[in-house]
């Protein structure tokens, strides 16, 4: 597996941990237990698209945002994940 | 003033697959490293920034690229004082003084490129991997910073300290694999 | 020279005889051979016994796709398994054996297994050994498997050597076949970076068996002149016995080279290509027929091959058995090379040639029309029952039967990510469906049998390649060729067979078990598969599944077209663990990192302890102690009363810079940070965002913008990489950095009633007084003109200090530290007293931090801050994970005094018999204290720290330990701390 890391370029997927679900964003202090607990355990798990944090560990160090079709594990693109997009 | 010691000096400082001082991985030794943290746009270093993946070459250092934002500065003199030096000069700049941290070496020879390939999952191609071109990766299982200084097909590596005798018994056995002499047990003794 | 070879002809090497042995009896082969085609020179078919039934078997191809000629092979005392002697090369000396098979490959009495036939049939297992289940493990099992199976492993590791290596290029042509090599010098030549992968070890596929035309020379010398291009050109790699078996994501692949002398014999390959041409050429498919796995039933192109390149006939006399052109063009090379065919049997009434007239100038019969029955002989062919148009029968004396019954390409790869091949009524057969966008498929492996194809298609796809990479105005290449016929008309099974017809001869899978899975319901071929072993094994089916599935399709009333096929799965063919593994195994499984006094602590004598990657100092034994804990003790002791050293430069350390510092760590620590004063240092805990504990460690502040922490040696990686995921993506707004500095600090903790005393000498300006640098300081310094830090800070509960200079001056340090204390005693003392020392103060440590404690299991709950945000805060609490009844952290004594603790052990109710119901907790952590000179431990007990006083019953069943403790506060020394701020 390929991540195309866009500091360093095409790198092979060992250089990098694996976080998960780029979907969730962390809710404010006062947004209560109950949106902590889907925060930290609920996922969606979509046949197709789904972004995921990937960090490049024994690279560029960056946190990416990592589009990736679960169906086909094809990658569309890969972002530093402090620049939120969308 | 207190000499510094070489984490190879147990093993060896330098190892060469055929014993001729052309074909050698060999610790550079006198050299000072600062790591960077800079905002493009509000800093002056005395060397150009590199872009991603690439080195430039100040007056007294030459600064490589490691990150978004990061790099390396690779002084040529062994003060010991060379991240204190260069966080005066470069206000603004986030500099921690790694010099400690890192083991210079020096791959050179013919097999040079064909001997880091077998480690390295980065093209070194002599067109893609050009002159000034540099990567953080990992070789082996050994996290390193690679550079390519000049025209020459010879490559400098930042070894985190503890691991240089290993990186130093994996270019060991890598020489060795290469090569047509039949030896057993190759996986039960130290390559070097 | 042996009875069987030519006396002329062929790719071997006459001047260079090699000796080899096979069972033990010795034969000569030459160089250029393979163990197969030196076997078969040898007239020596019978190599091999049957994976279910014992049934003698010989050598079926040429190639890899081999299921049957599976050997072991002698690597010294390690024995290779399943070695494939059709791509075995022979060298001198090469020690190989037939496998399965007891006594003897001659006298095999499991082959008794033929008898219950019957019982081994599809599911067998499934069917057989049901009840009682117990009897499963003990007997069925053992019994089954060591009657049926493949080669076994004799257990002695595997000494050989395996490199490993990566490439990159612009296209990867897999195959080198006339296709591959047109596609790699056409691509070559409009400049791309090729890379060209072949398994065998001479370039040229079928042309190294057969004679053609191209571009007016001879095959032979158009393979010369190509071969001799492509070495001269620099962007072309050439990769000869290798074997790439994986595609993977994204243009990776991954290949095994065999080397022939090398210090390593195999080497991994791992490959990116932006393009990959697959020119994999097709595998001949056998016929099913009654009898046909007896030696020398072998395939038609695979007797071409011997006969042809390796100068070795079969047999005597040939009978060739086909349903295709490409088998009469065997015949005819067969002939050619001065072997003996005896007759051709076409199952078709017709063909676009004259066949009459080919047999009449090989001397042999035609019998068109016709089929084979039977044969006779179980060791070796000895003649054969032909069925003619008419339907009578012949009795035909011949040895060899050369079988065709059609191609199957070579697709396996390009299903690996998940292309699903589809049939092909023009070729009989499965191909790629067009998108398998990963690889393109061309010649053979795209069902495009014909040389002038082949060529085409190999241009064709370099112009592609090309164009897709930019490269344009390239000279268009073309290759012209003599014109073939490559006419198929498959006939899947003789339907009036008397005996057992093979479909898979490595599984042992006959046309029966077939039928009779489809009749019980098991049409899929997926289920087919699992149910009767088709496909199964070594070979993955490359002789066997097509006509396996087409048989299901006829059995089960589907159009073979529905039906489908299986998806192939990495690897192509098996590949060594140790191959994957490549240097990294036994002491180089990962690398090992030493600390900057590594050498110090060697000359010191001191045992090594395995901390993750780090190599630790233990403990220091000295002359006269025999025993670890006496070793300990006296240096835990020495803390407590004079002066230690501690080498701890294994802890994670960050520097973290910028005007938002503070405000970071105050989102990462439950405790605030940005209120710490510079010069002063802070404990700090962290917390996961599920509200478990992290990892805890020191702040220390040296600016207002600049502060230094320290992270456990197990997560230093780990909090690195979260401190950089809440700077980057949950915090992008603070204007912060981090940067690792646990390779550039060495550091020491000094620790001791006389440690100021010690610092003072090697510091003698410095002034580190009580008043000026008390407990939870810090500052940096110079020695000797190099930076120094000074941390004073306790993880021993003794007045102590850390100091620390870059990691290149580390050694120098240790010395001057020591030369120092010499006249205070000092001690150097090692991971175990550290653990003595921790325990004895009841500091929670990795054991305690197991990803299942809380802040206030631990006791750290007055440290949550309430004020604000920070990592885990919410989840921290919750009700669940603040419950006093969770299991918490305690200190533990023993009732009797002797008795020893062990950690691990359980704690329950007095009195109760021991059950996981009424488990009250278990020890974490245990030492010999040498304050208390009795064990003490760390435990997390139920309610723990408001039943103090309360005993438990301490239980160990595993190692024995049973006995009272009283659960006590976990600070067992100084409980008021005022030897820390003295």
């Amino acid at each position: 597996m390929r991540i195309p890391c866009p500091h360093c370029g095409a790198r092979d997927a060992q250089e990098f941990a694996y976080r998960g679900d780029a979907a969730p964003s962390r809710p404010d202090l006062d947004s209560g237990q109950a949106a902590f607990a889907d925060y930290v355990y609920l996922r969606d798990n979509p046949a197709g698209h789904i972004q995921e944090y990937w960090h490049h560990t024994q690279g560029c160090r960056a946190w990416l945002i990592v589009t990736r079709d679960t169906r086909t594990h094809a990658i569309f693109s890969a972002r530093f994940a402090g620049e939120r997009g969308e | 003033m207190v000499e510094p010691l070489s984490p190879l000096l147990p093993v060896a400082p330098s190892y060469s697959p055929t014993g001729d001082a052309s074909e050698i991985c060999a610790e550079t030794r006198g050299a000072a490293i600062a790591s960077l943290h800079v905002r493009p746009d509000d800093i002056s270093l005395g060397a150009p920034l590199p872009a991603p993946g690439r080195m430039t070459r100040g007056e007294t250092f030459t600064l490589i690229s490691t990150g978004p934002c990061t790099y390396f500065a690779v002084s040529d003199g062994a003060d010991p004082m060379f991240g204190a030096q260069l966080a005066a000069t470069a206000a603004g700049a986030r500099i921690a003084d790694q010099s400690g941290a890192y083991v210079l070496m020096r791959i050179h020879g013919g097999q040079a490129r064909a001997i880091l390939q077998k480690g390295v999952f980065i093209d070194l191609h002599p067109d893609v991997f050009t002159p000034h071109a540099a990567a953080l990766t990992r070789c082996g299982r050994i996290s390193v910073v690679l550079w390519r200084a000049d025209e020459a097909l010879e490559y400098g590596v930042a070894v985190p300290r503890s691991y240089a005798r290993s990186f130093l018994d994996w270019f060991a056995f890598a020489c060795r694999a290469g090569t047509v002499a039949r030896r057993r047990d190759c996986h039960r003794q130290r390559h070097l | 020279m042996s009875e069987f070879r030519l006396p002329s002809g062929g790719a071997i090497d006459r001047t260079k005889p090699l000796r080899f042995s096979f069972d033990g009896v010795d034969y000569e082969g030459f160089a250029g051979d393979t163990l197969a085609s030196a076997l078969i020179a040898n007239g020596k078919h019978f190599v091999a016994r049957s994976f279910k039934y014992h049934r003698p078997r010989g050598i079926l191809s040429a190639g890899p796709e081999e299921p049957s000629a599976l050997i072991t092979l002698a690597h010294g005392e390690h024995e290779e398994p399943n070695a494939l002697a059709t791509t075995t090369w022979l060298r001198n000396g090469l020690t190989a054996r037939s496998q399965n098979n007891w006594p003897s490959l001659d006298l095999d009495l499991m082959a008794i297994n033929g008898w219950f036939a019957p019982f081994f049939a599809a599911g067998f297992y499934y069917k057989t050994f049901m009840w009682p289940g117990a009897l499963w493990e003990r007997l069925y099992e053992p019994l089954i498997r060591r009657a049926a199976g493949l080669g076994k492993l004799n257990a002695q590791p595997d000494e050989r050597c395996y490199d490993s290596a990566h490439v990159f290029c612009d296209l990867l042509v897999i195959g080198a076949g006339p296709a591959g090599l047109a596609c790699a010098l056409a691509a070559a030549r409009a400049g791309l970076r090729v890379l060209l992968i072949e398994q065998d070890r001479a370039l040229g596929g079928r042309l190294l068996s057969e004679n053609h035309v191209i571009d007016g020379a001879a095959s032979a010398t158009w393979l010369e002149r190509i071969e001799a291009e492509l070495a001269s050109l620099p962007s072309v790699t050439i990769l000869r016995d290798t074997t790439l078996f994986a595609a993977y994501d994204h243009g990776a692949f991954a290949a095994l080279e065999r080397i022939e002398d090398g210090y390593a014999q195999q080497r991994l390959w791992r490959i990116v290509a932006k393009r990959t041409v697959l020119a994999t050429g097709a595998h001949e498919r056998p016929i099913v027929f009654g009898g046909n796995d007896a030696p020398g039933v072998m395939l038609a192109s695979a007797v071409e091959t011997y006969a042809s390149r390796f100068a070795a006939r079969a047999g005597d006399a040939i009978t060739v058995f086909t349903t295709t052109d490409s088998g009469w063009r065997a015949a005819q090379n067969i002939a050619n090379s001065g072997a003996r065919i005896v007759a051709v049997i076409d199952p078709r009434m017709d063909a676009s040639f004259d066949r009459a007239a080919l047999c009449d100038a090989m001397g042999a019969k035609l019998f068109s029309g016709a089929h084979i029955a039977g044969v006779r002989g179980k060791k070796r062919v000895r003649a054969i029952d032909i069925v003619d148009r008419s339907g009578s029968r012949h009795v035909l004396r011949t040895d060899i039967i050369a079988v065709s019954g059609g191609w199957n390409p070579a697709i396996g790869i390009g299903c690996h990510l998940g292309a699903r091949p589809i049939w092909s009524d023009a070729i009989h057969s499965f191909v790629l469906p067009s998108d398998a966008a990963h690889v393109s498929p061309i010649g053979a492996a795209a069902g495009h049998f014909s040389l002038t194809n082949a060529l085409m298609d190999g241009a064709n796809a370099a112009n592609l390649a090309a164009e897709a990479l930019g490269k344009t105005n390239t000279p268009p290449v073309i290759f012209t060729a003599d014109q073939e016929n490559v006419s198929v008309t498959p006939l899947w099974r003789v339907k009036d067979s008397n005996s057992k017809a093979f479909v898979d001869l490595q599984n042992d899978v006959t046309d029966f078990d077939i039928s009779l899975a489809a009749r019980e319901g098991f049409t899929s071929v997926e289920h087919l598969k699992r149910y009767t072993t088709l496909g199964m094994g070594v070979d993955q089916g490359k002789t066997s599944n097509v006509n396996g599935f087409a048989l299901l399709a006829e059995a089960s009333g589907k159009d073979i077209a529905e039906a489908g096929t299986i998806l192939a799965r990495p690897p192509y063919a098996p590949v060594a663990i140790g191959a994957f593994a490549g240097m990294h195994r036994d002491e180089h499984f990962r690398p090992t990192r030493f600390t900057p006094s590594h050498e110090w602590a060697e000359e010191r004598g001191a045992v090594f302890v395995d901390a993750g990657e780090w190599k630790r100092a233990q403990w220091y034994p000295i002359e006269g102690e025999s025993d670890w804990l006496q070793s300990v003790t006296r240096e835990a002791s020495a803390v407590r009363s004079a002066v230690g050293i501690c080498d701890v430069s294994t802890l994670g350390k960050i520097e973290v810079q910028g005007p938002d510092a503070g405000a970071l760590l105050d989102f990462v620590y439950v405790n605030r940070m940005s209120n710490l004063q510079p010069g002063r240092v802070r404990y700090g805990l962290m917390l996961r965002e599920d509200g478990f504990a992290l990892d805890d460690g020191s702040v220390a502040r040296f600016s207002d913008q600049h502060f230094f922490i320290t992270t456990t040696t197990a997560n230093a990686a780990r909090v690195m990489q979260h401190l950089d995921f809440c700077r980057q993506v949950l915090r992008p707004d603070l204007d912060v950095s981090t940067a690792s500095a646990t390779e550039q600090w060495a550091q020491y903790s000094v620790a001791g009633p006389k440690s100021r005393a010690l610092l003072q000498r090697l510091l003698p300006t410095l002034n580190i007084s009580n008043a000026v640098f008390p407990h939870m300081s810090a500052l940096m310094t110079q020695w000797r003109g190099i930076p120094l830090r000074l941390y004073r800070l306790s993880f021993s509960g003794e007045l102590a200090y850390e100091i620390a200079a870059p990691a290149h001056y580390g050694d120098a340090l240790m010395r001057a530290l020591f030369e120092c204390g010499a006249e205070f005693g000092v001690t150097p003392y090692g991971t175990e007293a550290l653990g003595v020392l921790r325990i004895e103060k009841g500091h929670a440590a990795g054991n305690e931090f197991s990803g299942q404690t809380t802040a206030h299991d631990l006791g750290f709950g007055r440290l949550l801050s309430l004020k604000r945000d920070y990592i885990g805060r919410v989840m921290a609490e919750r009700a669940a994970l603040t419950d006093p009844m969770r299991l918490r952290l305690v200190g533990l004594r023993p009732v009797d005094p002797q008795m020893r603790l062990t950690s691990g052990a359980h704690l329950l109710p007095i009195g109760a018999a021991p059950s996981a119901s009424v488990d009250d907790g278990y020890v974490t952590s245990v030492a010999f204290s040498p304050s208390l000179s009795h064990w003490i431990a760390l435990a997390l007990v139920r309610n723990g720290p408001n039943r103090l006083g309360e005993r438990l019953r301490f239980y160990d069943p595993v190692r024995g330990g049973n006995g009272e403790v009283e659960l006590c506060a976990p600070v067992f020394v100084d409980p008021t701390g005022e030897r820390v701020r003295g």
